[in-house]
């Protein structure tokens, strides 16, 4: 096995290290970085987001359910006047 | 909870249950917050797009389909396109605000050695920050995968692409890791200072 092989991942793969020096270093290096990382990770696995942002998300729920409740006036108005529009055309064409 | 729980909590929050918001909030703010603090360094950065995560679920959570992947890949894709934009916004300014804060740290104990700790604490710092100079690419999946411990098939639904995608960036992401070590402490040796056991203090 060359050391492409090797870090290409073929199976019993460290019997490699045992005849390659700079891989077996190499190899080291990065489980200890593995090491490092899940250091890292165990080590701000408890961050979470502060309470204000919770209160937050909270409102913006609120605000969408109480926009969700409510008729939109604005909406009801401009089909309103679209529909009056219409009739007076209607009417203007029939007259003329 | 089983994973269809969290499917379960959004036909809730559909028909306006704020409790069922709640708990999915405060199953999935977590991980959320820490992938996009790791990634863009800054509390207040993770702090922005958690909320605006869960305010977009509330604008477009009907656009989430279950059989395509799971609310909390979903989730992630909102947060990582979020970050995306502020990493492309201040491409030249990289915040690091913030270290691994104190209260982030186990506290000392009478059998440990100060020196050791603080060798431990300057390695954890340097990799941290490694980790913020990876490319985006490699560093979503650092975050992911050896931070978060996700494994590899939640990690590509989260960043929607291939499992062998996801295996290849992290093989190449550790493989560059060691040079950005190197970087961040100025070519002092670095690897070995993560690990106190073997140092020959």
């Amino acid at each position: 096995m060359n050391c492409e092989e090797f870090w290409n991942g073929e199976p019993h793969g460290l019997e490699h290290l045992r005849e390659c020096s700079a891989c077996a270093t190499r190899f080291e290096l990065q489980e200890e970085l593995v090491w490092g990382l899940q250091q890292l990770g165990a080590l701000t696995r408890h961050l979470q987001a502060p309470a204000r942002v919770e209160a937050q998300v909270v409102a913006g729920f609120r605000g969408r359910m109480e926009l969700g409740r409510r008729p939109a006036p604005a909406h009801l108005w401009w089909t309103a006047g679209a529909w009056a529009a219409g009739l007076l055309v209607t009417a203007g064409i029939a007259l003329f | 909870m089983t994973p269809n729980a969290d499917d379960q909590l959004l036909i809730r929050i559909h028909s306006g249950d704020e409790q069922a918001f709640v708990s999915l909030y405060r199953r999935r703010q977590g991980a959320i917050y820490r992938f996009t603090f790791h990634m863009s360094g800054s509390e207040t950065v993770a702090e922005d797009i958690t909320q605006e995560v869960f305010l977009t679920l509330l604008r477009e959570g009907l656009g989430y389909q279950a059989d395509r992947g799971s609310l909390s890949g979903y989730l992630f894709g909102i947060a990582r396109k979020l970050v995306l934009r502020h990493l492309e916004r201040g491409r030249h300014d990289v915040a690091l605000e913030s270290g691994i804060e104190d209260a982030a740290l186990p506290a000392l104990t009478a059998d440990v050695d100060p020196l050791r700790e603080l060798t431990r604490r300057e390695g954890l710092e340097a990799l941290r920050r490694a980790v913020l100079a990876l490319p985006r690419r490699y560093r979503e999946v650092v975050v992911l995968c050896d931070l978060e411990e996700m494994d590899y098939a939640d990690a590509a639904a989260a960043l929607g692409c291939p499992i062998g995608t996801v295996r290849s960036r992290l093989h190449r992401a550790r493989a560059l890791l060691p040079d950005k070590l190197n970087q961040e402490r100025n070519g002092r040796p670095a690897v070995r200072a993560l690990n106190p056991a073997r140092c020959a203090i």
